[in-house]
Formats: structure tokens, sequence, C-alpha cells
């Protein structure tokens, strides 16, 4: 159609309503596969655990008890302990794992000789299976045929019990320096350090890859011109490096908390897989029993489901919880490159 | 060829297929899955004797599968029951069947015994007590056989006798003696009396042997936590400061092996792992758990279980453990494998006799199937394990006293029945 002016007029465009309809569903349909994914393997059971957490549920459902399992563990004093042994596992693995993995990044940044077989080396215990990790470490720190105490006794030296001890770090701390360390403030067994250790060993190696993914990020300009100002490597560490590299901090932390506060593999492997003298798994003396492991004994070996379940979403609170009080708090002092240019 | 032809010859074909298809059905053998937990050369064994079955029973084929240690079977289990998809058979250690009977999962095996293809009054007759004992719970309040007995090992005294006869020592016979020796062979630093890892298996030896109880008549209070309970933990402290090592899980074997403890008490089974690294170093000398005012030694099993199928399978099911259970397999299985006969027949059978003459341990598990007690079979029972035996490492590592572990202990037992009940 022509107007009096001879221009063709452009028709106004009207979609068909399917097509209308196809265009706004457009998106939802993109993200369709990934949220049914997410759904079904994720939300999905989450909402069936806490489902089955108000059943008394063995192996098959039981009756609807309400919020009676969770009155039950909260009323345990072992899920407190369970709690706390958490706690110090990730206090005492989550922090090292971030110093020594920027400390070993830095080293490598760095050229030198070898690098490459370096950064496989750090990198090895990461991919090696955790159980088998477990086994060989559990050898190296037997109290009668470990290789650590064959050292000391050589050397002349008391042998420490490793995994067999469940006195507190620091009560040993201060046996050791002859001071008394008052109740309440024992530290967390020398067994569960040892794991610590391990656990340290065997992830520094992914904190290191990641941090030097960061390193790599950062403009070779901002090192040349602190050298032409006169900083030391210090002062480019602390002013430049550790500042940049503070998202890749905060990613590592929360994944770290994350990962701490589900290990278990290393935990029951290393403590004789339930076979560690007590007869039952976080030996000695419960010392090594971190949450994850509770919620497993009660499911898994007194069939307990749906008290096992109540664990598990509380757990999943408080992971929940620590998750965002790390975003919240640590956020704010995240320092992103180009931000403010 | 015209499409005619090719549809003719596609139905041909189909019709074929559900023809042949059908008559392989028919005639195909009733498959059974067996999950067990044998490993290595136990696991040949049974898998040898399960080929023999099959040979022997054209109709059935049982299918042997390899499933990991007792809780890795457990676990195995709890998900193929969630799945709906049980095994038809499986090795059920005691500590967990207890769970397969409170969820209703299991075909109690006595309802077999009286049926066409049953047990015989001398097959009855002929089952060691203790092994039918193992295999019982309590089910809606009658004592019932749910389960099959299949492996029997319990507790006995293993002993340097080198190191006793240097010391003119006798083997112990009470614990009273035992104590004795412990202190009597304890060298500082160089040679302990007793290599023990702390569980529960002493505690209740101890407390049986002197007449007291775990529980009361209705299973509703702990009743360790008495005078004899008390004494019991007392005189653990005493063995422990008169020379024993404490070890973890398995290392007393070590310890025993290299000389540096002279007695130790464990399974029956751990003889062949010994005697597999000892060497030519000592002779291992077996003997019966010392006594209290009485004799008691804990015996434990595994057993087969059938799980909930349908008429044919349960019955196919019941022919193989029928025949596993016979004088020539139980004396075949108990050879190779160290556990002890599940009949008595079996003593007598030519490959258990010859074993017998050389093997001091087969004579003294026979001596101890007679006073031998199971642990508890309840479902609550491996709580109330594990509670115990943290009280019983907490008195052992001097970390509590006798009192306070026990008090600690009946605590966590009363709330666990209480739970539980």
């Amino acid at each position: 159609m022509q107007n009096n002016a001879g221009v063709k007029r452009r028709e106004a465009f009207h979609p068909s309503p399917f097509k209308a309809a196809l265009d706004k569903a457009r998106p939802y349909l993109y993200l369709a596969p990934a949220a049914l994914i997410l759904f079904t393997f994720h939300l999905f059971p989450i909402v069936y655990g806490g489902f089955i957490s108000l059943h008394q549920w063995g192996l098959k459902p039981g009756k609807m008890v309400g919020l009676q399992n969770y009155k039950l563990i909260l009323a345990d004093a072992e899920w407190w302990d369970s709690l706390l042994n958490t706690f110090y596992y990730v206090l005492t693995t989550v922090p090292l794992e971030l110093g020594l993995g920027m400390l070993f990044a830095v080293l490598l940044f760095g050229k030198i000789k070898g690098r490459n077989l370096y950064r496989l080396s750090y990198f090895a215990p990461y991919i090696t299976p955790l159980a088998a990790i477990g086994v060989v470490w559990g050898w190296v720190f037997n109290y009668n045929t470990g290789i650590i105490n064959g050292v000391i006794r050589m050397l002349g030296g008391s042998a420490p019990r490793w995994l067999l001890e469940p006195t507190g770090i620091l009560t040993l701390l201060g046996r050791f320096l002859g001071v008394k360390i008052p109740f309440g403030l024992e530290g967390p067994s020398l067994a569960l350090v040892t794991i610590s250790i391990v656990t340290v060993w065997h992830y520094v190696g992914f904190h290191t890859v990641i941090y030097l993914g960061g390193l790599t990020q950062i403009p070779k300009e901002l090192f040349e011109a602190a050298k032409i100002d006169g900083a030391n490597s210090f002062r480019v560490f602390r002013h430049i490096i550790l500042p940049i590299l503070s998202p890749t901090t905060l990613f590592l932390s929360v994944v770290g908390t994350i990962g701490a506060f589900q290990s278990i593999t290393l935990i029951y492997v290393m403590t004789g897989m339930g076979w560690g003298g007590a007869g039952a798994s976080g030996h000695p003396l419960g010392t090594t029993r971190v949450a994850l492991l509770y919620i497993f004994e009660y499911f898994f070996t007194y069939t307990q489901t749906g008290y096992a379940m109540a664990g598990a979403i509380l757990l999943f609170f408080i992971i929940l919880f620590l998750s965002l009080l790390q975003m919240k708090v640590a956020g704010r002092r995240v320092f992103y490159l180009g931000e403010g240019d | 060829m015209s499409k005619k032809s090719i549809v003719l010859i596609g139905i041909l074909s189909l019709l074929l297929t559900a023809f042949f298809g059908a008559a392989a059905a028919a005639d195909s053998p009733t498959v059974l899955r067996l999950w067990h937990l044998q490993a290595g050369p136990l696991g040949t064994a049974l898998e040898e004797l399960v080929e023999d079955f099959n040979s022997q029973h054209p109709g059935i084929e049982v299918r042997p599968e390899f499933m990991g240690d007792a809780t890795a079977l457990h676990q195995k289990i709890m998900a193929a029951i969630a799945a709906n998809d049980p095994p038809e058979l499986a090795q059920v250690a005691e500590t967990y069947a207890a769970n397969y009977i409170a969820e209703d999962v299991l075909l109690p095996i006595e309802n077999f015994f009286d049926g066409p293809n049953g047990l015989s009054a001398e097959d009855r007759a002929d089952l060691v007590p203790t092994a039918l004992k193992i295999a019982t719970y309590d089910l809606e309040g009658r004592d019932t056989v749910v389960v099959w007995p299949f492996n029997i090992s319990l507790e006995v005294m293993f002993y340097n006798p080198e190191m006793l006869a240097e010391a003119g020592l006798a083997v112990p016979s009470t614990w009273d003696e035992f104590n004795d020796v412990v202190r009597s062979l304890h060298l500082d630093n160089e040679r302990w009396g007793y290599a023990w890892t702390p569980d529960v298996v002493l505690f209740i030896n101890l407390l049986r042997s002197h007449g007291g109880r775990l529980f009361n008549d209705d299973l509703s209070e702990a009743a360790f936590n008495d005078e004899i309970g008390l004494e019991v933990m007392n005189y653990l402290v005493e063995l422990v400061d008169n020379g024993t090592m404490i070890t973890n899980g398995f290392d007393w074997q070590f310890e025993l092996i290299n000389e540096r403890a002279a007695l130790a008490t464990n399974t029956i089974v751990s003889k062949a792992y010994i005697e597999a690294d000892l060497g030519d170093r000592f002779e291992l000398g077996v003997a019966p758990i010392p006594a209290g005012s009485k004799r008691s030694a804990v015996v434990w099993g595994s057993a087969f279980g059938i799980f909930q199928v349908d008429d044919e399978k349960s019955r196919a099911a019941w022919e193989f453990l029928k025949w596993i259970g016979k004088t020539e397999q139980v004396a075949r299985w108990s050879a190779v494998s160290g556990y002890l006969p599940t009949r008595y027949s079996a003593f007598e059978d030519p490959l258990i006799k010859e074993q017998m003459e050389v093997n001091a341990a087969l004579r003294v598990g026979l001596e101890t199937l007679e006073f031998a007690q199971p642990e508890p079979n309840f479902v609550a029972w491996p709580q109330i394990r594990s509670a115990i035996s943290n009280a019983v490492n907490a008195v052992a590592l001097g970390l509590m006293t006798p009192e306070q572990a026990l008090r600690d202990a009946a605590q966590k037992t009363n709330r666990i029945l209480l739970m539980a009940n």
C-alpha cells in the first residue's frame, strides 16, 4: 500500500498469538533443561529430605512425627559435639589451605626452573582418590608401625598416638609447655588435627591452581609501576596481589568452607571405617565425628533415616547461613579489578 | 521383493521370535542374586560352592555378587530396598538383620522348616544350638529362626607359649590368672602382657562371666551400671596398669607376632591371619577365653537371608540354603574359611576331623561353643554398643573414672532404649 506521498507504509507487525506466547516463553524454555536438572537432583531431594525428616522413617516410610526428630537431635549432646568437631575441622583446614595455596601460587608464578613440574606435583594430591589417600596416610600416622613414629623413636623421642589420641591439641601443647589448659579450651583432638593435616595436603593444590589463575589476571603494568615506585616484594604482595586476589580468596573460602562441612571420606577412612576399636565411626571417643559422619552413622548404621535427615536439613541451613554470612562480611572487603575506573 | 512379502516375512519373524523366546523363557532357570561379603580366597571358595549347586540344580541359577564388607553390603541392601529391588538372597550380619526384620523385608526361614521340602527332625537336632541362636530373632513376641546360619566365629585367647614357658607360667584359665600373667610378663616399654584394642567385647565377656547383665528383663534399661559392671571396669583399669598395650584396630596381631605382647583375645578366625605372618617365630597358642565365676565367650555369625520375593524364587532360595547347610558343604566351607561348622555332623566329617587333629583352635572352638553367647541382636544394639565401647575406651585411656564412664554409658543406653521403644 502506498500513501499519498507515494511512500510505502510499513504495515504494523501483528504476530500471531501463538508466536507471541512462544516469544514470551522462549527464555523459560531455554532455562528449562537446566532448571529441570536443578529441580530433580538438587531442590527436590532437599524438599523430600525435609518431608522424610518429619517422619519416623527407617528403611521404609513410617508415621508422621512432626518436629520430633528435630527435638531429639537438638537434645543430643553428641550432635553438638559433632558440630563443634566440624567447626574445628573447618578452622584447622580452610585458613591453611588458603594461606598455603596463595603462598605456593605466588612462588610458582615467578620464573623458576621446572615450574610446570612443581605445579603438577602440587596438584597431584588433589586428583588422587581420597579413599586411597586415607589408607596410605593412615599407615604413615600409625602409632606402632607408621613411618613418622619410626623416625621419632629412632631419634629417641616419645611417639605421639596421632589417630588414636582423643586429647585436645591445646592440652597436649599445654602439657609440653607446662601450662594447664582450662576445661572447654582443649581444642580439637590430635586425631582430628592429624586428619586436618592430610586434608590440607590434599586440597592445597586446588587452591594453588585457582590462585595461579587469579594471578595471571593482574596486568604486568601494575608490577612495573610498583617497581618504578620502589615497592619491595612485600609491598607488591600487600598492596597489589592481595587486593586483586580478594575475589578469588572469597570464592575459595566459601567453597572450602562448604567442602569442609561436607567432608566425610577422609575422616571415615582414616578413623578405621567404623572399625576403629570403638565399634563406631568418629574414633577415638567420638572426637573425629563431624556432623556429616554423625548423620551418616544414623542413616547407614542405625537405619534411622528420618532422624538422620533432620540432621542433614539442620546442616544444610548451617552451611547456607555461614555461606551468606561470608559473602556479606567478606564481600564488602573484596576488590574487583577495574572497579572505580 | 514386493511390499507384501516384506510385511509377511516381518510378521513371521516376530512370531518365531516370540515362540522361541517364550520356549526359552519356560526353560530358563530361576535366577537368584546372592549378595555376599566374602572377599579373596573365601569369596572364591563360596563361588565354587555355588557353582557346584548350580550344576546339580539345572532349574536354579544362583549368581554370587561380592558387595564389600558388612557395612558396604548393608548400605547396598538399604538402597536396594528403597528402590524396591532387593536381592533374592544376601549374607547378613546379625547387627543389621534386626533392621531388616523390623522393616519386614525378610522371609523367616522357619516358614520353610515344616514345609514339604523342610528339615527333618534329624537335621534340626544336628544344627549347633549356638548357630541357631544367632539366627533367631524376636518376631512379634516369639523366638523365630529368621535367617540361615552360615558363619560362626567366637572369642578365644591367643598366646605365645614360649613366653609363658620361659616365665614358668601356665596358660591362664581364669581372669585372675590372666591378670597375674599380664603383670608377670610386662617389661617396661619392651614387652606387654596383653595387646588389646579396647572395645565392648571384653567388657561383655567379663560382665557375663561374673554374673552381670547388659539389660534388665524387658530391655527397657541398662543393667550394667551396677557393682559387677564397676568391678569389671576396675579390672580393666588394673589390666591396663599391669601391662596391657592399647592398640588400634588389628594392630594387636602385629604386637603378638613381633613378640611384644604375650596374650590377646579375639575372634578365632584371626588365627589364620596371624599365622600367615608368623612364619617360624613361634607356634601360636589358642585357648578358651578365661572364666570368672562362670564361663562366657561372645559368639558372632553371619547368615543368609531370603528377601521378600515371589513363591517360586523363595522356594528356589530355600533349596539353595538347605543344600549349602548340608554336612558336606558345611565341612567344606569350614575347612577353607576357619569358621566353625554350624552342624555337629560336620565335626565328624573326615575333612574337619583331619583338621581337628592338627588345629587346636577348632578343638577350642568346639569346647567354647557349649557356653558361648551372642551379642544382643535388637535394632538399637549397634548404638548401645558404640556407647559402651566409648566408655571402655575412655577408661582404658585413663580419660574417665570407671564410675563416670559407666554412668555415662548407662545414661546414653537408657536414652537409646527409650527412643527405640
